[in-house]
């Protein structure tokens, strides 16, 4: 099987006769070609447990299994060979091209001497060309953006051509653009090279718009594995995620504030200008329903604006501004 | 003009870039590597090498001319015989210790460099000179068959000297060792090399103790031993020194591959196949027998270690280990005998080639600490 398959791992931290058990029992396995978005609060232990199956730390018990071996008959060399790893370490050396650090990757499969062949140059440029960084190749890695970076590090876990590719909060120091990005070129990689992909993440949200499966690891909760839709509507996310007063909203698949006990609204209409009224809706302390019954303000869609308590409001600032204006009056009655 | 114009506008909108970061790429003008290529680069090296080497065997209190000095070292004897005699009993030990001691100390930085992923880190600074110079006074204290020779660790035996380098060799690792182990736990550069300056002050003070019950004439030959100085090494000493530190320079170049692998971090080195704890044995016994060996009959001598990596890096361009070691080699050796051609020419009182080193290392060491603090500020 070529893959990744973890049976029964249990990874934490070992101090003197003292153990912490981070995560407990984990069992799942990625093929070649699938994505996985391993998601969780801050703390849960994603970060513990991708550099266990990295070989950086020692797991507590259970096995790891890269291609159907398991890794503790395999020495270092050979496990880089077969998996990658792009970790949260800030990488800044003086003098340092791009071409360079991808070069690093060739390391588990080049000789004694480091020496790269016409075979290795010819993996090195590819790996570029796949994160699109094929025109930074000569630049210092010291003076590239963050998001630059991030895909210039993708490469050179490329050039090691892995079977798995690890991948450590990839997406925190990037901008919304350039999370999707990445996550975008990452899924397109793990497609075109049959590559099984694994994503640390915090992100949720960007993570499961590309992830054929979540890997989910809350605080107290074992880790639960299934489709990101799935473990949305059974309330795994949103236990995993558990924080006082946040809801996950299953239509947008994103956290929200609760928005219990709010004032309940209805928007009449399609199209974009009915989602941007519920947008403004929501962020003037509202609940949106669709079905009517106990609402007590209507919106209506038209042509010439957004019609609400008698008056038609041609900009959405106008209409916030009125709806926070009702909320004056209610409070003064 | 219109050719330049129409191959501009075509590269530009090359398909199959979709997934580029397109604000990145337009926003920022990216440097890169520029200028000389690197064979160009190392023969100018090598050139600067050939002609120190030479300015070594040639110039000093009496300067010989370029012609004598050629015949003398393809092996001819038609020259007058006092200049025969100096460039064999005296030029040429000096010039080939300064040349060792140079390649030596810069390899060595070099590697302690890239082991702790600081710029500031040497034998020197971080007090494994001082190790190696604890050893060096144990043995010529036990053995004190030193009283009556001309400088402080010469004028012994062969396996003495053997016994030399290997206890300047196991102090210099001594230290090395407690200085890394200081590292796991602290992680902040600057006070690591604060606390390798005082672990060098305290093994000092270790000599010092040692030295206080020897006599005035050993303790006289060990303060001048400390200055550092390239000419109190002798042929006899030069049979147990070129081997030890050519053998390690050589073994050294093969450790190009994990020195490149640790600019990314002890982690990803990891991820990439390495085997930290076999490799970081191997550096540690590299950077001390290299450091061990250049102090064992010089001194303790500063500054190389830390200027000639930076001096060598800014001349090659690279942090690509498999250049740099070389290029070490070349500028490392080439510094060092120039240093030492500079503390001769005031003719009759040498100048202590510390001094000289500390002309040229110290504004090297002020640059770094300021790009350093510029580069704090900044992030």
């Amino acid at each position: 099987m070529t893959g990744l398959a973890l049976s029964n791992l249990t990874v934490g931290y070992r101090s003197g006769r003292h153990v912490t058990r981070v995560l407990s029992g984990v069992t799942g396995s990625v093929v070649a070609g699938q994505m996985i978005g391993l998601v969780g609060p801050n703390g849960a232990g994603k970060s513990t447990l991708l550099r266990s199956v990295a070989g950086l730390q020692p797991s507590l018990s259970g096995e790891v299994q890269i291609n159907g071996t398991p890794t503790s008959r395999m020495s270092r060399r050979q496990v880089a060979q077969a998996l990658s790893t792009v970790l949260t370490d800030r990488v800044s050396v003086a003098r340092l091209t791009c071409r360079d650090v991808v070069s690093l990757g060739r390391h588990p499969h080049s000789g004694i001497g480091g020496r790269l062949r016409p075979h290795d140059h010819a993996v090195i440029d590819e790996s570029l060309t796949a994160v699109g960084a094929a025109d930074l190749a000569d630049a210092f890695i010291g003076e590239l953006s963050d998001g630059q970076r991030q895909r210039v590090m993708v490469a050179r876990a490329l050039a090691q051509e892995p079977s798995i590719l690890l991948l450590d909060e990839p997406t925190s120091f990037l901008d919304p653009p350039g999370r999707i990005a990445l996550l975008g070129m990452l899924r397109k990689v793990c497609t075109a090279r049959n590559i099984a992909v694994v994503v640390c993440s915090h992100d949720i949200e960007p993570v499961m718009r590309y992830a054929d499966t979540l890997w989910v690891a809350g605080h107290n909760t074992d880790v639960v594995i299934g489709a990101p839709e799935d473990l949305a509507r059974n309330g795994a996310l949103e236990a995993a995620f558990r924080t006082e007063g946040i809801t996950f909203d299953l239509r947008t698949l994103t956290f929200w504030q609760s928005d219990a006990g709010r004032p309940v609204a209805r928007v009449v209409g399609h199209g974009v200008d009915a989602d941007l009224a519920h947008h403004v809706l929501t962020r003037s302390g509202y609940r949106v329903v669709e079905q009517p019954g106990d609402e007590v303000l209507t919106i209506g869609v038209t042509d010439e604006g957004w019609a609400v308590d008698d008056c038609v409001l041609p900009t959405l600032s106008q209409l916030h501004e009125h709806l926070i204006g009702r909320h004056r009056e209610r409070a003064r009655s | 003009m219109r050719h330049s114009h129409q191959e501009t506008s075509q590269s530009r909108e090359a398909p199959g870039q979709d997934v580029r970061d397109h604000r990145d790429v337009r926003s920022r003008q990216t440097q890169g590597r520029r200028g000389l290529p690197l064979p160009v680069r190392f023969t100018i090296l090598a050139a600067i090498f050939v002609a120190v080497t030479l300015a070594g065997l040639a110039l000093g209190s009496v300067n010989i001319p370029l012609g004598d000095v050629m015949t003398v070292i393809t092996g001819g004897t038609n020259v007058d015989p006092v200049s025969l005699t100096i460039i064999h009993d005296v030029r040429e030990p000096r010039t080939i210790t300064a040349l060792l001691v140079g390649a030596a100390l810069g390899m060595s930085g070099l590697e302690m460099q890239t082991l702790f992923r600081n710029p500031l880190a040497d034998p020197y600074v971080l007090g494994i000179s001082s190790g190696a110079s604890l050893g060096v006074a144990l043995v010529v204290l036990s053995t004190s068959a030193s009283a009556g020779a001309a400088t402080f660790a010469s004028g012994l035996g062969i396996g003495p000297d053997l016994l030399i380098m290997v206890a300047a060799a196991l102090g210099a690792a001594v230290v090395l060792l407690i200085v890394m182990l200081a590292g796991r736990f602290i992680h902040s550069s600057t006070i690591l090399l604060l606390l390798g300056v005082m672990i060098g002050y305290f093994v000092s003070s270790g000599v010092t103790v040692l030295l206080s019950r020897a006599s005035p004439e050993l303790i006289a030959q060990y303060t001048r031993w400390q200055f550092g100085s390239y000419h109190g090494v002798t042929w006899q000493n030069l049979r147990v020194m070129v081997p030890i530190i050519v053998a390690m320079i050589l073994a050294s170049l093969l450790l190009a591959k994990p020195l490149n692998a640790l600019l990314l971090g002890e982690r990803y080195a990891q991820t990439m196949g390495m085997n930290l704890k076999v490799m970081r044995t191997l550096l540690v016994a590299s950077t001390a027998i290299l450091a061990g060996a250049a102090t064992a009959f010089c001194g303790p001598i500063g500054f190389l270690g830390i200027a000639i990596p930076h001096l060598t890096r800014g001349v090659l361009g690279t942090a690509d280990h498999r250049h740099l070691l070389p290029g070490c080699i070349l500028t490392g050796s080439s510094l060092a005998l120039m240093a030492d051609i500079l503390a001769q020419l005031p003719g009759d009182d040498v100048l202590p080639v510390n001094a000289v080193n500390a002309v040229f290392g110290a504004p090297v060491v002020m640059v770094i600490l300021i790009r350093w603090y510029r580069e704090a500020e900044a992030t």
